[in-house]
């Protein structure tokens, strides 16, 4: 930038004034000046084709409402904490998922996962009336909703096929949502409240 | 100092946030009375090495079952002596080898069957060395329910366990008796041809008096020289 300009420029900003600027300078500056009246003297309105023309390229620049939250999320920038905030904060939310812990879920429990030297347990409970059965038993913390069974027939022949691992397990099956009933076919066991368990007993794999 | 102190922190949150025990179970379905009567228990049935599963399951079982409070902790007291008094059985039987959980509630359920203490100790006795035992006498306590008498059964599964007939062939006997039941057979001979149908050796009945064959009478001790 040459020496002239520049001090055409500051005397616009009214850093200097006009004698102190060269005279071809300013000669230039009167004639800012003199356009700089007409403006403040006249009022110019842009031709409405010009204004809309400007703002339809506006509003096409313009990113949309998803497109400046992503970049409002996606740019990085410094965040400062004191290391007691940090653990305070860390603190809270420990906090707050061990009490917000979901309730025992409405889902149909899950019998665990059988180990290697477990077997599929096949329960079947006839009950051509009903319009739900499940088993419930030890292999499911004794949930009161069960394991659903299928009467895929229709015929009332209701049957479930569970993973359990070795050993000896309690029963009973849950007929219409409420009542436990016993299995017929199988072995029966006091269960300590004045009623029954059936038993089922599974070899370890491999045992032949 | 690590670097990221937080770290360490982040993962100790994440892993005791993640471990959920039966105790959290518990807490969630049962009612804080019952839950708080049944804190006594457990701590002494854990400091006891009682299978703690099995006696929490009980709770559970009692819950699900819409039970009483009081009901529950009873039965969950009756279980806890219950196992107390079978792994005692099952020490005298078996004084070197590990009890699994499962051998004493396995054990548990045979006294509560009618099977007496001393014949889960005797029969125990019987098993190879390593064999485990949970569903043998499983099965004792299943024969016993279905009226054959204690010596029978006992003999049966005694003389099992010494000739090392696989467990996979042992739960089919409760069903096969069970037919053979409901064709009127009385339950020792219902029992013979659950035993035959499987092709497992009959023992020889018990004499009508004395320890039966194959029950090893004890080792009588010789005074040192």
């Amino acid at each position: 930038m040459t020496r002239e300009p520049e001090d055409l420029t500051r005397y616009l900003d009214g850093e200097l004034e006009r004698d102190q600027l060269a005279p071809e300078l300013a000669a230039k500056a009167e004639a800012f000046e003199r356009l700089f009246q007409v403006l403040r003297e006249e009022k110019v309105e842009a031709s409405p084709r010009l204004r809309e023309a400007v703002m339809t390229r506006v509003r096409a620049a313009a990113a949309s409402p998803w497109r400046r939250s992503w970049t409002w999320i996606a740019t990085p920038r410094p965040v400062r904490i004191s290391p007691l905030t940090g653990a305070l904060a860390l603190a809270a939310a420990m906090a707050l998922l061990l009490i917000a812990r979901p309730q025992p879920s409405a889902e149909p429990p899950v019998a665990p996962a059988a180990a290697a030297s477990g077997s599929k347990a096949r329960f079947v409970f006839i009950a051509p009336g009903a319009k739900s059965v499940a088993v419930t038993g030890d292999f499911v913390n004794w949930s009161p909703e069960g394991i659903p069974m299928e009467d895929r027939q229709g015929t009332g022949v209701w049957v479930a096929e569970v993973e359990l691992p070795p050993g000896v397990h309690h029963y009973v099956f849950i007929v219409n949502g409420s009542e436990m009933v016993t299995d017929p076919n199988a072995t029966r066991v006091d269960d300590g409240f004045g009623q029954q368990n059936s038993v089922l007993l599974v070899p370890p794999r491999g045992s032949s | 100092m690590p670097r990221h102190p937080v770290l360490p922190l982040l993962a100790a949150g994440l892993l005791a946030a993640a471990a959920s025990s039966q105790q959290d179970v518990l807490r969630q379905r049962l009612d804080p009375a019952t839950y708080a009567a049944l804190q006594p228990i457990l701590e002494q049935a854990s400091r006891d090495s009682l299978p703690l599963k099995a006696i929490e399951a009980k709770a559970l079982e009692g819950q699900a079952k819409r039970r009483p409070g009081a009901l529950i902790v009873a039965a969950v007291r009756q279980l806890a002596a219950d196992l107390r008094a079978a792994r005692l059985a099952l020490r005298e039987a078996l004084p070197q080898r590990a009890i699994s959980d499962g051998e004493i509630v396995a054990a548990a359920e045979a006294v509560r069957q009618g099977v007496p203490g001393e014949v889960i100790t005797t029969v125990a006795r019987e098993a190879q060395p390593g064999a485990p035992l949970e569903i043998p006498l499983a099965l004792l306590g299943a024969l016993v329910s279905r009226q054959v008498p204690v010596q029978e059964a006992a003999n049966v599964i005694a003389h099992m366990l010494a000739s090392g007939i696989p467990q996979e062939r042992m739960v089919e006997i409760p069903q096969r008796v069970d037919v053979a039941l409901r064709v009127g057979a009385p339950p020792v001979a219902a029992l013979g041809t659950a035993l035959q149908s499987l092709g497992i050796p009959v023992p020889p009945a018990p004499p009508a008096r004395g320890r039966p064959p194959g029950i090893r009478p004890p080792v009588p001790d010789v005074p040192d020289r």
